[in-house]
This record gives C-alpha cells, structure tokens and sequence, in this order.
C-alpha cells in the first residue's frame, strides 16, 4: 500500500520560525515558560500533519510541557523537532517521549549557549558599539543596535535550517560526537574571556580615599592602579558570581543590596 | 494633543510593546533599548539630538545586561521610557538622568516578575483548548490574552510616571542629597557587573574562569579593545578545542 507521504515545504517551515521568533515571550509565565509559545508556533504544522482529531491532540499536549530557552539559537530545537514531528507523522516510529526528551535535554544546553554566546557576547558587543555612538550624537548608534538584533534574527533562521535538513539521525550523531561538545567548549570559553573583557572596559569602581603622610598625600586608587588597573571591577564581578551562583542569592536582592551598599560607601565617602 | 499627553502615550506604548515581548527579541533588544527609546522620546520633544544623547549615556550603563532564563535582572526600558522624557523636560544632566535611571529599572524588573506570575493561568487555559483539540483558543492563550493583560500591566505606570514625573522630579532633585546621587551613579557603574555574573553563571563551567581574568588583563591592563580581546578569545577557542581533541586521539579516547 502506498502511504501518502506529507512533506513540510519551505513555508511551512518560515511560518514556524516566524510564529516562535513573535510570540517567544509573550506569553511567558513562572510554571510553563514558553510552552504555549511553542504550541503556538508548531500549530499550524501539526494541523497539517496529523489528520486524525485524537493525533492532534496528542501532539498539542506533548508540546504544552514545560520549555524554556533561547529564542534564536532556539532554533537548534525547533528545526529538529519539525523534523522528528514530519517524520513521526510519516513513518510513525517515534515516540511522545522522544520528542519530549529531545527538548527537554537540549534547552539547558541551547540556552546557556545563546546567552552566552550570541546574545551575550556578539550582541552585546554590538550595542557597546551603539550606546558609544549613541552618547556621541551620533545615529550610527541605531544602525550598530540593530546589526547586534539582526545577528540574532539570522541564527534563527540558519540553525532552525540547518538542524531540520540534518533531521533527527543526524541531530542525534552531533550530539553523540564529539563535535557538539567541542563547539560548545569553544563557544563557552569566547563567552568566559568575553565577560572578562566586558567587566574591564564596562564596570567602574574606584574609591577617592587618600591617606596623608606630613606633606605628601597619597591616593590608594594610584596604588591599586599600579598594581592591576581595574582590580575593583573584576572583584565585584567575582563576588557576584559567588553570591548569585553559589549562594543562590536571588538576582534582585543582589541589586537591591548593591544599590544599599553603594550609597552606603557614598555616605562615607569610600567611593 | 497636548505634547506630554502624546509623550507619555508613545512612551506608555514604546514600553509595552517592548516589555509585552510583542514582537520577540526585536521588540526585547531593539524597541525597548534606550537608544531607540531616546529618539522616539527625542522627536516629540523637537530635539532628537539630546534624546540620542542620554539614550546612549543610559544603554552604556545597561549595554551587559540580557535576560538569562528570562530572568531581566533590572530594566532598560523602564529606566528609559521614564527617565529620558523627564529629563529632556527638566534639563537633567546624562548623569543625573543615569542616577535616576538605576532605581526605576529596578522598579520595572518587579513589574516583569509580575508579568509571569498573571501569565500563569494561561497555562491551564491551553490546556482546556488542547483538551478539546481548539486551535484558536491556543492562539488566544499565546497571543491575545496575554497581550491584554499586559497592556493593564505596562502601559498604565509608565503613562502615569511620565505624565506627572517632571514636578516630583524637580522637587526630587531639590531635596536628594549629593551623596545619594553620587551612590546611585556608583552603583550604576557597578550593576553591569550583575549581568555578567549570570552569564558566567548560566555557562556553569567554574573550570573556565581563568579565561575571564585573560580577557580582564587583555583590556584592562594591556589596554585592547573589545574587538582585539574578541579575535584573541576566539584563537584560544581554537587552540584549545584542538588541543583537546589531539590529546583524546592520542590516548585513543
């Protein structure tokens, strides 16, 4: 018997991206995170899909559980999932759980890399560049902000691409090989030297103390300076890093505390 | 229409869109970046110089901070949305606009934490549709409904504060002490920091914090520039990762 073979074409596929690309966040909540988002996005391909009332219920429900990751390289996900979906459509071989497993194992991973990487370093490089431009008065500045977002928007469209004609075998090899790994080690280390980079020309904390010696008056900001310029910045990032990641003290707290604190040291002058 | 009237509606908007996620990262990063935000606000005021200006003084401050796991540590475009109108209006300094800056972003990140507390019963909505195979309510869930609750949410505080912010604002800065302002404008300089911290965070590999301190020492104490550091980091990415490899084929791994 010859089965009718259901093809996604290259609409299809533009129409996914678009529908996630919109809608990511909109919807955004503390149980589910993006799940709806990626309902939503997947709706009209599963409408296309599955004919039966009972297989699109299905499919509906396996994507409302919890998801959460980043939106453009997010794509990673999406082009494989379109893939997995086309072909259990077809063929029928995969199960509920693999499809689930695939997002849920991929997420942390695909999210650490887009913040870090893309959205973290290429694009905050970007908007360095534009905020510059911007104080300047110059409208280049808007131009540079919108490179950093264009950067973005092109991941999504390559990864979503490349992950679904790679479809699931091959999305399965990356991963098992080495070659995955390896990017992200490489991607992980740019974005570590990266945040070093950024807390040496974006961080400023200097103190005006000065202590005087008869004459002589001697500023303890020139000494740190002599000794390594900027030493004050990539203390606090570290001590950030230690209150956020290993005292799991939550994110507003740890600015609300820093607000305190520094017009705290203001109050007496200590920086 | 009265031109604060208008400033406040486009602000009120500029802000929701942005905030509301209406249009994904473009409306995250590009809509609701000061800069974008300062010549918006720039135009209506007739001087889109001056809105560029502080647009740029207040994205400088903010430019590390992006949203690991959706979690905005604090928010440029409430800083913004409010504090570049006023301070066109009251001929604020950048650095006293930047100061200001530092606490309404605060405000503005509780806002957002609200914002996926009240999207929570969304969840169960589209659950109730996918039960009952409803492709159009999963829409509505997805798109329609958050996007009205949000608009209540966002719209109306910022509406408010740029409204009727210019005279607290004077009367603010008539009694807020030096020392609190010279704090806010420190902590402002330090707050990138938080950022970058999360991110670190998020990457999760401790074994890789001495390529932080490379990158610190290149800029900092070797005076490069970003894009040099960047080209460097990328180098070492590649030494190694092949390192690595050679090292795993030799010991037949």
């Amino acid at each position: 018997m010859e089965k009718n073979e259901k093809k996604l074409t290259r609409s299809d596929i533009n129409k996914t991206m678009f529908r996630w690309y919109f809608s990511t966040e909109i919807s955004l909540n503390y149980e589910r995170m993006q799940s709806i988002s990626f309902t939503y996005a997947l709706m009209p391909v599963l409408q296309k899909l599955y004919d039966t009332k009972d297989d699109l219920k299905q499919a509906l429900q396996r994507h409302l559980a919890l998801y959460n990751t980043n939106c453009t390289a997010g794509g990673l996900i999406l082009g494989t999932v379109l893939a997995m979906e086309e072909e259990k459509a077809n063929e029928g071989t995969i199960s509920d759980e693999a499809i689930i497993g695939i997002k849920t194992g991929l997420m942390g991973p695909v999210a650490a890399f887009g913040d870090s990487f893309s959205a973290g370093t290429l694009q905050t490089l970007c908007i360095l560049a534009a905020s510059t431009l911007a104080a300047g008065g110059s409208y280049v500045g808007l131009l540079m902000l919108f490179l950093g977002n264009f950067i973005l928007m092109c991941e999504l469209v390559l990864t979503t691409n490349l992950t679904y004609v790679k479809g699931r075998e091959a999305i399965k090899d990356v991963l098992s090989s080495r070659l995955m790994t390896d990017v992200l080690e490489g991607a992980n280390i740019l974005g570590m030297m990266m945040m070093g980079a950024l807390t040496a020309s974006m961080v400023t904390l200097v103190t005006p103390l000065a202590v005087t010696f008869g004459e002589t008056k001697m500023k303890i900001q020139d000494n740190f300076d002599n000794l390594i310029p900027g030493l004050f910045a990539i203390l606090v990032l570290f001590l950030f890093y230690f209150l956020i990641g290993r005292k799991k003290i939550s994110i507003s707290k740890v600015i609300f505390g820093t607000i305190i604190v520094s017009i705290a040291l203001s109050f007496f002058g200590i920086v | 229409m009265d031109n604060s009237v208008l400033m406040a509606i486009a602000m009120a908007l500029v802000y929701w869109l942005s905030r509301g996620m209406i249009g994904g990262y473009f409306a995250l990063f590009f809509i609701g970046n000061p800069i974008f935000i300062g010549i918006i606000s720039g135009l209506i005021y007739g001087d889109v110089k001056s809105g560029l200006m502080i647009g740029g003084g207040i994205a400088a401050v903010f430019a590390g901070i992006i949203a690991p796991g959706g979690n905005l540590p604090t928010d440029q475009g409430m800083a913004a949305a409010t504090m570049i109108p006023i301070a066109l209006n009251t001929g604020l300094s950048v650095e006293q606009a930047i100061a200001f800056a530092v606490p309404l972003g605060l405000l503005g990140a509780q806002l957002l934490n609200l914002r996926k507390i009240i999207n929570v019963p969304l969840v169960h909505k589209a659950d109730e549709y996918a039960e009952k195979v409803d492709t159009k309510g999963i829409a509505r869930a997805a798109i329609w409904y958050p996007v009205a609750t949000s608009f209540l949410l966002l719209f109306l505080p910022v509406f408010i504060v740029v409204l009727f912010g210019q005279d607290v604002m004077l009367n603010l800065l008539k009694i807020v002490p030096e020392w609190i302002m010279h704090g806010l404008e420190v902590a402002g300089g330090v707050l990138p920091a938080v950022g970058f911290a999360l991110i670190i965070n998020s990457i999760g590999k401790p074994r890789l914090i001495p390529y932080i301190i490379i990158g610190f020492v290149c800029v900092s104490v070797l005076g490069m520039n970003s894009l040099v550091t960047g080209i460097i980091a990328i180098s070492i990415a590649f030494i190694t990762v092949f390192n690595r490899k050679q090292l795993s084929e030799l010991i037949g791994g």
